[in-house]
This record gives structure tokens, sequence and C-alpha cells, in this order.
């Protein structure tokens, strides 16, 4: 079974999760206030031993969804970080990042 | 008791710092202190000083919601609360406490920074064991009370200077009212004091046993109990085991049956009544009719506080006292078992007011639901064990109203959710709870997850076979139905529903469902059926007693008539609508009820006054916060339109700001209808102030007396702007001379509103 990959971080053996979560009207300013709660609560967790990453959203406003991406070493920690950051969730995955390398490129 | 000098350092911290955080070991008096400076700030806080204790939340998840309840919002156009509460705190100036912080202070951190960020004039207190490490941040250690020191000549008056010392004989006089200080007593008096290091807390249990030890007697237990502290571990800081020692020391002083019951109470997270006590903590050993009596004496021993409810006595554990009753609990294995029972009498409770929602007593339990909020939440934050999560998931659907009505949506959205994961199997719960959490959705705009949840709810209600809970679930299908623009089979579900109903004799029910099958004729343009259906829907609602349901129906009703051009009809349906809300306190309700009269007085022709009632609609939605329902919004703008071409936009601008800033009353007043006199304002909710704090300061100064030349002089503005601020005043209050003005500054517009939401007076006042 591939090991996912992520960044170096040093953590050993982080995993990543894909958080769901239903995306209301926001304007740009409130998202942002929401992503600084996310970011901040990730680095007094990971402060604290919690060793939690919040990587980047991707959105699907057509839909109203939307996903954020964590490195964390579990999924309870992820829950923790999104719980402590009082965002609602409704559903966190185990995923496998697979971005395209160079190599893969060619035939 | 004293505290003065800290009471003046945080005057200034506050002054000058929008983030100043209290620290301190429990038991210290931080809360008490907080409080006071809070009072005190009110004068300078436009928008008041709100409170919002976090003692007994649990879950970090929640603190957005609880923040958001006490601020008096009622949210239900947003599944995120952030934006929500940035919102409503962006334009205002008030200081918001949050007690506390300790166990959540990750969130509270969190949450604090960006509020601080976006809103610029709200300013936090915050109390807790260590500080938020945020930056801006003033923190102020409170020390212990002043005690003496080791060595120091214990003389009566010099003693009396400590304040350690006078909170302990102050105290013990309330137990022993001929206690002195004497020469005699003075050496040993000091040594407690100096021994339970100043700790207001700790001096106050020690006073209470007095009575049985004397003061040397005292001083005897805590040589005994200090020998054996310093057997004991060293990492905890002395101050904790000092409490500790205190706590340990009066818990061994009760009797057998009252440590049952003390340690039993720390599962209550707040306040509760005696039923519940003996509900809960009642049972082998403790016969539950000696409950009362225990809980007496734990209360006069200064262990349980009281809390005065206007006519109603509730009791509470401070929290340094819970915090240590819980590891009692624990200890004795008990933890479990009393949460499990703690839970089942809230759900019995919920259970009660779910069979009397569509009743004349809905009005009554939501009001008593109300008071118990904090141990629903702790109720259903508890459920562990697997056979109870049914048990949970009864309680959270029975609750629905109350979560509905009280704008706690994303709240109980949030343990139907919550509950819902940990009950993959149990089916007719399981449909109940997704059906009431779809409702909830529905109410906020979810409109997807609400219609997945309709759908599996639907399934699984049709499989369980069970014919008294399907209506239920097809009643909120086809809400969902609707709101996915299927008019068709929102019909059909509703008939469905409808013919169940009508086979089981339930009235009340009938009338629900007759009425949405009127929203939607309503909506399909079908304006005479939709009157017909009404109509029937209000008489089995007026049967039932449903004040809530009927609120709606009247209002269906009037905008009906108002099509069909009966405006008089029309208006008496809106303002009974009107009226019943305002009973049920309905924000929504009213906003909407505000809005539609003001569509009426637009028909008429009287457009001054219905741009009044718009801009006192608007005033209304804001601070929900919400918008009109989509469907009602053309109506608005229609009126809006018509209202500007008429008056000319300044004067509907002036007209509107009228209805903004003035009071609900006075408005009302002009109907001068007797329905309306039921007057009762929402005690918590964030009022747009009349008067903007400068414009207060000149309203004042000209109910004193001067002219706008001297105020010019006092303020350092000039004539012009003085004059300008009093024409402002003028035009906001709708008054015509100064000294109407004074009149209004001397009836107490002026006056000092009280911090929200105070907490237990206790049993006897520290000072």
């Amino acid at each position: 079974m591939e090991r996912p990959r992520g960044r170096e971080t040093g953590w050993g053996q982080p995993g990543l999760f894909l958080v769901e979560r239903s995306l209301p009207e926001v304007g740009t300013e409130d998202l942002r206030a929401c992503r600084t709660v996310l970011v901040e609560t990730c680095r007094r967790l990971a402060r604290r031993g919690h060793l939690v990453r919040y990587l980047r959203s991707i959105l699907a406003p057509a839909e109203g969804r939307c996903f954020c991406l964590f490195e964390a070493p579990d999924p309870e920690t992820v829950r923790l970080a999104n719980e402590t950051a009082q965002l609602p969730f409704a559903r966190i995955y185990a995923v496998v990042d697979l971005p395209v390398t160079e190599v893969e490129g060619t035939t | 008791m004293g505290r003065r000098r800290e009471l003046r350092t945080l005057a200034q911290l506050l002054a000058s710092s929008r983030l100043v955080t209290l620290v301190g070991p429990g038991g210290v008096g931080k809360t008490r202190l907080a409080l006071r400076a809070a009072s005190r700030a009110l004068e300078e806080v436009p928008d008041g000083v709100w409170l919002v204790e976090l003692g007994s939340l649990g879950s970090p998840a929640l603190l957005q919601h609880v923040v958001a309840t006490q601020l008096g919002l009622r949210p239900q156009a947003s599944t995120w609360l952030l934006p929500t509460l940035i919102d409503a705190l962006r334009d205002r100036e008030l200081l918001l406490v949050l007690d506390n912080c300790e166990h959540l202070i990750d969130a509270c951190a969190a949450l604090t920074d960006v509020l601080l960020a976006r809103c610029p004039r709200l300013r936090v207190l915050a109390t807790s064991r260590q500080p938020l490490h945020l930056e801006g941040e003033s923190v102020l250690v409170v020390p212990p009370l002043d005690a003496p020191e080791s060595g120091e000549a214990p003389n009566a008056e010099g003693l009396w200077e400590r304040d350690a010392v006078r909170l302990f004989v102050t105290r013990a006089r309330d137990l022993l009212p001929d206690f002195q200080l004497t020469p005699e007593n003075a050496s040993a008096v000091a040594d407690v004091c100096r021994r339970l290091d100043g700790l207001p807390l700790a001096l106050e249990l020690a006073a209470v046993c007095l009575p049985v030890l004397g003061v040397e007697g005292l001083c005897a237990r805590l040589d005994d109990r200090f020998q054996l502290l310093s057997r004991g571990r060293r990492s905890t800081g002395r101050r904790q085991r000092t409490l500790r020692a205190v706590f340990d020391w009066s818990y061994e002083l009760l009797d057998e049956p009252e440590r049952v019951l003390w340690r039993r109470l720390a599962v209550f997270p707040g306040s509760f009544d005696l039923e519940a006590a003996e509900a809960v903590c009642g049972g082998d050993p403790l016969p539950a009719d000696r409950v009362m009596g225990l809980l007496l004496e734990l209360v006069d021993r200064s262990l349980v506080s009281v809390v005065p409810d206007g006519d109603r006595m509730r009791y509470r554990l401070l929290e340094t006292v819970r915090a240590y009753c819980l590891e009692r609990l624990r200890s004795a294995g008990e933890e479990g078992e009393i949460r499990n029972r703690h839970l089942r009498w809230y759900a019995q409770l919920s259970a009660a007011a779910g069979r009397d929602w569509l009743g004349p007593r809905q009005g009554w339990w939501l009001e008593r639901l109300e008071r118990e909020v904090d141990n629903l939440r702790a109720a259903l934050e508890h459920v562990r064990d697997e056979d109870l999560v049914e048990v949970g998931l009864e309680m959270a659907s029975d609750l629905w109203l109350f979560w509905y009505a009280r704008g706690r949506l994303a709240t109980g959205q949030w343990f139907l959710r919550r509950l819902l994961e940990a009950a993959p199997g149990a089916d007719r719960s399981r449909a109940r709870a997704l059906a009431n959490a779809a409702y909830l959705g529905l109410a906020q705009g979810d409109r997807e997850t609400a219609a997945a949840e309709a759908e599996e709810a639907l399934g699984l209600a049709r499989a369980a076979g069970d014919p008294w809970l399907l209506p239920e679930v097809l009643v909120i299908g086809a809400l969902a139905a609707r709101a996915g623009q299927d008019r068709a089979r929102a019909e059909a579900l509703l008939r469905e529903a409808l013919d169940l109903y009508r086979a089981q004799g339930r009235g009340a029910r009938v009338g629900v469902a007759v009425a949405g099958l009127g929203s939607l004729a309503l909506e399909a343009g079908d304006d005479r059926r939709a009157l017909a259906l009404q109509a029937e829907a209000e008489a089995l609602h007026r049967a039932a007693g449903d004040d809530w349901n009927l609120g709606f129906c009247l209002f269906e009703q009037g905008v009906i008539h108002w099509h069909l051009g009966d405006l008089e009809e029309a208006r008496r349906r809106i303002v009974e609508a009107l009226s019943l809300r305002r009973r049920l306190d309905d924000h929504r309700g009213i906003a909407s009820c505000l809005d539609a009269m003001a569509w009426l007085f637009a028909t008429e022709g009287e457009h001054e006054r219905a741009a009044r009632w718009l801009g006192a609609a608007d005033a209304a939605w804001r601070a929900i916060p919400a918008t009109i329902a989509p469907q009602w919004q053309p109506y608005r703008r229609a009126c809006e339109t018509a209202c500007r071409r008429s008056l000319g936009a300044e004067r509907f601008r002036r007209a509107q700001e009228w209805g903004r800033n003035g009071r609900l009353d006075d408005l009302l007043a002009e109907l001068a209808d007797p329905g309306l006199a039921v007057v009762r304002a929402p005690e918590h909710a964030v009022r747009a102030p009349a008067l903007s704090p400068r414009e207060l300061q000149v309203a004042r100064l000209v109910a004193r007396g001067l002219t706008n030349k001297e105020i010019a002089r006092r303020l350092g503005i000039s004539p012009r702007t003085a004059e300008t601020h009093v024409e402002h005043i003028l035009s906001k209050l709708a008054l015509s001379s100064r000294a109407q003005i004074g009149a209004w500054v001397g009836a107490g517009e002026g006056a000092r509103p009280s911090v929200r939401s105070l907490p237990d007076v206790p049993h006897r006042s520290t000072g």
C-alpha cells in the first residue's frame, strides 16, 4: 500500500485527510476570517503536541461544498482541529494526494 | 471584599487595552472581580457588557454557538457562525466577558483573535488560569487576598488591615454573630489566613467550620492537613494543593449522605433545580426524599450556591468546587451512572415538552427549557454508552421546536448529526433524528444536505412501518421538496401525511399539514384556495392552542387578503400574528410582521408610516440576524420603491432612520391595539442604540439646561456641530423641543443598563 506522499515534515508518517463541509454564501472577507481561525488553531494545537497542519481548501461554490486538506497523524486530530476552530463539517476522509511529477509526464 | 487596587488597575487596563485577561488559580475570585469591573465599565460602553460563562461548556465546537446565544443572536441564515458573529459585532462598541476559558483556551484564543481583528470597537475581558497568548493582550494576575506574613506580630488592628482577615472574620460572623477578632484569637486567625494563602474560596469554606471547631481547632486541622500535604505530589501548584486540602477537609466533615449528594451534584454543568437534584442524585444510598434536607445543609455550609431565578430557587456549584466534586465522583466510581441519570432526567423533560409543542403550553415550555439549556447541552454531549444513543437521539429530536424557536438551529443540528454518526442502526430514532436535522438544515438554507437527510429519513420511516412517525417525516420531506422547487412532490407528500393524521385524529398536526398545502397554493398563485385552506388550518390551530403555527397561518392569511385587496382583514391578521409572536418571543416572526405592516401602509398610501415600519423591520432583522424569506422579498422591494417615489429620497431615508432607531413599543402604540400591549422585549437582544455616544452626551447636557454654545464649549466642538447634534437627536427620537429631550433623559433612557445575564448571587455576598 502506497504511503501518502506529503512534504518532508520530520513528523514521521503524517497522513493526509480531507474534511468536507457545506459552504454557505460567505464573502471573501468572511472566508478569510475562517481560514485564519483554522490556521491559528492548528498552530496552537501543534505546539501542544497535536501535530496537525492545514494545507489548503478547495471550494465548489456552485455546489455549496468546501474541502479542506490537512496533514495529521490520525483523523481524531483533524476532528479536534476542526472542533477547536468551531467550523462545522460533514465528513473526514483519509486521502492520498498524487500531484503529477515530471517523471510521469514522459513516456 | 477589598480588591480596590485590582479594580483600579483593571479599570485602567480596560481603558487602554482591547484584550484583558485575568489570570489566577481556582478559587481566587477572578470571576467576581471581572464582574465588578464589568459593572463599572457599563457607563463607558455604549452597546453594553455581555457575559458568556464557559465553565460548563464541554466541547469547543459549541463555543461560537454559546457566544451567539448570549449576545441574543438567533442566526438562521448560515451554518457558519463566525461570519454571523463578526457581522453582529463589527459596528458595535461592546465589552465581551469570557469567563473560565482555560479548558477551551485554544478555541477562545482563536475566536478572540479574529473577532478583535475584524471588529474594531470590540473589547474582551477574559478570565482563565493561563493567558490566551495573543498579541496586545494585557494580563492581570489576580493575587490571593492580602494575608498576614509569618512572623508578623499579630495585633488585632494590624490584622484588620489585611483583606484576607476581613473576609474570614466577616464570613465567620455570618455564622457566629458574636465572633470577634480579639488579642486572644488574633494569632490563630492570622495563622489560618496565612496557611490558606489568602484564597477567598478556601477562607470561606474554612469559616464555615468555625461553629464546630473554633479557631484553635481550625488551626490544629490545618496542621494535620499540611503535614499530609508535604508528603504529597510536588508537581501541583501550592495554591492548588491548599484549596484541595480545604475541599478534602470540608468533604470529610460531612456525613456520608451529604458527601454522596455533594459529589453527585457535579454532573450539573450549571444551575439546577431541586426536582432535578432529587431525580439525578437520589438513589441508593440516598433516598430521594432526603435530598432536599441535605441540599439545604450543603447550602448552609457554602458548598452549594443559591441562584434566585424570579420566584424560583435554583442551585449551583462554583466551578472550582464542581471540578473537585467531579474528581470525587470519579473515584467513587459513580460518574457513569449519575451522568446517565442526568441524561434520562433531561430526556424525560424534553419528551414532556415534545408532547406539548403544538398546544397552549408551548410558550411555558420554551421558557422552562431556556433555563435548563446548560443541562440539555451537557446531557447530549455526554451520551457515550451505546444503549443510550437512542435516548439521546430521541431527546435531540424532541427539542425541535426549542432549537427552532429559540434560534439554536446550528446547535440542535450539531447534536443531531453527532448522535446520528454514533447510531448507524437505531431505525426509528434515526429516521426521526434525520428528519429533524433536515428540518433545521432547511431553516438555515442548507438545502442539499437537508434534502438527502429527508430522503433517507423517509426511506427509514416507511421501512420501520411506524404510522405515528411517518406523517411527521412526510411533512418535512414536503418542505425539502418545496425548497427544491418540486411542488408536485411536496403536495403529494403533504396529502399522504394529511390522510394519516386525519385517520389518527391528531387535530393539531392536521392543521400543520393543511397549512402546508395552503402555503403551496399561495406560492402557486391560487389565492382563493390558499385562503380556504388557511382558514381551515386556523380553526385547528386555535382549537389546539398552538400559537406558534397559528402565527404562520395568520401571516399567510394576511398576505392573501392583501392580494385580494381587503386591507382591513389583512391588517387584523397581521396584528394578531404580531401579538402572538411577541408573546412567544419569535424574533423572525416579529420581523416578518413588521415588514408586512409596512407593505399594507404603503398600499393605503401612508408612505411615511410605511417607511418607518420598514426601518423597524430592518432593525429587527439585523438583530437576529437574518433576512426576510425569499418569497417575500419582491413585496419588500416594491414597498421600498413606492415609498421612495412618494416621499423623495431624503424624507424616505429619515423616516426609515426613525423606525430603525426608535423603540418598538412606541411604534406599536400607533396601532392602539390592546393585544399588542403585552410587551416583553426580549432580554438578550442587542438593540441598535438610539443615539450615538456623542449624541447621548449632548442630550444629557441639554437636559441640564445648557445652550448650544455652552455645550460646544464644554465638549470642545464648534457651536454649529453642537447644533447639528441637537437636530439629529430631535429627529432620531421624534421630539420637537429641548424640554422633551430633558424629559427623555430624565425618564431614564440615559440610565444604566445592567450586565446581561448576571450569574448567581452567592448565598452570602463576598463583596
